[in-house]
């Protein structure tokens, strides 16, 4: 019979058929036209996902790591400045005790000793910088600053020198004050 | 020869006439119709006095053609099934590109602890980590439970299956008894016998069936690996349904029904009597299929706790404490495998809201007072672990060594080779069925030749009725003589 007739369904069947198709395959490429993505993942991999999860993973665990580059990189141009601030103070100190013709005017000395005392002062708080809540020169206990204050230590070293008449003994007495463990400057 | 023999002879051209034009009537009006057989009469000349005599209809089938589309669209049926379950397991996996795939979670994980390795004294690098191990325990929790309830699916969709094949033979019991009385009365069949073949297509598209038609028009069916459907009864098939169905449940161990044909027991493979339909697809989801992604996220879940479990991670812990990921609060053991990955969860230690503290995340699990704040030990030594190759001691991957980033590719990718070997399958069969099924189309009602025939039947009734009117004037001839 088929070669004589064509059965009504038959033509509709076919066309319904290739009409949904077509549908179906505008449907997809749209699709990926507007996300740019393919739509069918497991198909475009043939089913190995492997490198699509390794390049995932790796964004994602780098993205992460700029993250903590960047607050390394942040932390490490504030202790720079720190220490620079420091050094400056220092050399500024060093310069005038160098000016030797002046040292014997009682003016000057009382100058020094307040540029030094001020220099001193500075240096622990800049040793105590806290940047986003972390203590910079403190190591892992990094919640509290790094030393006592300027005050403290200067009144502890006062105490450590009481009596003390010549200069190298006081030099001395402050070198092993700093140098003993647990020393009175530790938080 | 007398002019009366000649007035029936008309009379029955009339007839077959008007019997022909009502099978081409409702062979036009079931153009559209599926399943619809087209119809003509048999004719056969009459002995002795002449005339012509309708034997029967005749229904057209091709039964090679039928049975190769029924043995199509079961086959289709099992690998669209099958198809439609790996496609919701792999979006349960979801690819690393979405965010709630799990590869996306476990790097989220690792990702939290690069940020609490580099910022250990804040506490929100802390819930970051934590809030990143618990919802990692919560996919693995709910994947467990969404194979479980796939399984659960296939259980349901079993037992409705079972309920259409009886009722489905029933009613081809039903109408072979009414076809065989009708046949033994001489009577037209063909709408019985339309009716009957779309059951038959039912019942084919859940166990493929042969069926054997016997001279007496009724049929027998028999399934395709061989146990017998229907001969003079139809067979007797139980399943028993069971509502909820857990990881540890499986037809070996008792716990899930089987299937039971006339009282036995019968193999559910793909060398069994049901298989190669939809039926032994949903078996095959879930004794087989769902079983074997159950087993894959179980070894993840203990791999994933043994890794967090260990002193050389967290030195605070003994042999006897949990680690970060617990087996329900408890260490892994690993005779009790099954279900893990439904019971993998945070340990209490670490969960604020359990009264645990965030804290022992960097301290270590089991230390009582916070410690440096600034200690990176414990944390490193969990980002470290994380990818860490270590060969896996259970499931389809055990003795290979895998990292858990890999490991979760490796059963995603495993999972979508499967499915592209099913679509291949599916678009084969596809194809196979359309073809079939427009070469059946091919052979149903075409109108234009239903058209042709009407004008012969018209003809002939016309002819017919033109003979009476002949005979009537004959007759008249002779009675005015």
């Amino acid at each position: 019979m088929s070669g004589l007739s064509i059965g009504e369904l038959s033509r509709n069947t076919l066309m319904t058929q290739q009409n949904r198709e077509i549908k179906n395959r505008i449907e997809v490429l749209s699709e990926q036209m507007v996300t740019g993505q393919v739509t069918n993942i497991t198909r475009h991999l043939n089913g190995n996902f492997h490198e699509l999860a390794d390049i995932e993973h790796r964004l994602k665990t780098l993205e992460h790591y700029k993250k903590s580059m960047q607050q390394g990189a942040n932390m490490l141009s504030v202790t720079q400045l720190a220490l620079k601030n420091i050094h400056d103070r220092t050399q500024t100190l060093h310069d005038k005790l160098r000016q030797t013709d002046q040292l014997s005017k009682t003016a000057f000395q009382t100058a020094l000793k307040t540029e030094s005392r001020a220099a001193f002062d500075a240096a622990i708080l800049s040793l105590n910088t806290q940047t986003s809540g972390r203590s910079l020169f403190a190591g892992a206990a990094h919640e509290k600053p790094a030393l006592a204050t300027a005050k403290d230590i200067y009144s502890k070293l006062k105490t450590a020198i009481n009596g003390m008449t010549k200069a190298n003994d006081i030099v001395t007495a402050v070198e092993t004050w700093f140098n003993g463990s647990g020393g009175g400057f530790e938080t | 020869m007398s002019l009366s023999g000649a007035l029936l002879n008309a009379i029955s051209g009339l007839s077959a006439a008007k019997r022909g034009t009502e099978l081409t009537a409702s062979n036009i009006s079931n153009a559209n119709t599926k399943g619809y057989g087209k119809k003509s009469a048999i004719l056969m000349a009459r002995l002795g006095s002449g005339g012509v005599d309708v034997l029967g209809v005749k229904r057209f089938q091709d039964a090679g053609l039928l049975s190769d589309r029924r043995l199509a669209s079961a086959g289709l049926e099992n690998s669209d099934a099958k198809q439609l379950f790996l496609k919701k397991i792999l979006n349960l996996f979801g690819t690393a590109d979405k965010s709630g795939s799990l590869s996306a979670h476990l790097s989220r994980f690792e990702s939290a602890l690069v940020g609490a390795v580099s910022n250990p004294s804040q506490s929100i690098s802390l819930q970051n980590v934590f809030t990143a191990a618990r919802e990692l325990a919560e996919k693995l929790n709910q994947m467990s439970q969404k194979v479980q309830a796939a399984r659960e699916t296939a259980d349901q969709k079993i037992t409705s299956q079972v309920k259409t094949l009886t009722s489905a033979l029933n009613t081809v019991k039903d109408l072979n008894d009414r076809i065989l009385k009708l046949k033994l009365n001489n009577k037209d069949t063909s709408t019985l016998e339309d009716q009957r073949q779309k059951q038959i297509d039912d019942i084919s598209d859940i166990i493929p069936i042969r069926e054997d038609p016997k001279k007496n028009g009724t049929v027998s069916l028999v399934s395709l690996g061989g146990t017998t459907l229907l001969a003079t009864k139809p067979a007797e098939i139980l399943f028993e349904p069971s509502v909820v169905i857990t990881a540890d449940m499986s037809r070996k161990n008792g716990l899930l029904s089987g299937l039971k044909i006339n009282g036995t027991d019968i193999a559910l493979n793909e060398k069994g009597p049901v298989r190669g339909g939809s039926l032994a697809a949903q078996f095959a989801i879930r004794d087989e299929l769902a079983q074997a992604v159950q087993t894959e996220l179980d070894a993840a879940a203990r791999n994933l706790i043994k890794r967090f479990q260990s002193s050389s991670v967290d030195a605070t812990l003994t042999a006897a404490d949990p680690g970060l990921f617990t087996d329900a609060g408890a260490v892994l053991d690993p005779t009790k495998e099954v279900g893990l990955a439904r019971q993998i969860t945070i340990n209490a230690r670490v969960d604020p809201d359990n009264g645990g503290k965030l804290f022992r995340l960097r301290d270590g699990l089991m230390s009582k007072v916070p410690g440096t704040v600034g200690d990176t030990k414990t944390l490193k030594a969990m980002q470290d672990i994380m990818s860490e190759k270590q060969t896996l001691a259970s499931g389809k991957f055990a003795t290979q060594s895998h990292s858990l980033a890999t490991l979760s590719t490796a059963i995603l990718s495993s999972l979508g080779s499967d499915l592209m070997a099913e679509e291949r399958q599916n678009e084969y069969r596809v194809s196979a069925l359309t073809q079939l099924r427009e070469l059946e189309k091919d052979g149903a009602v075409d109108t234009d030749e239903e058209a042709q025939k009407m004008l012969i039947l018209e003809h002939s009734y016309k002819a017919n009725a033109r003979m009476i009117k002949t005979i009537d004037e004959m007759l008249q001839t002779i009675l005015r003589i």
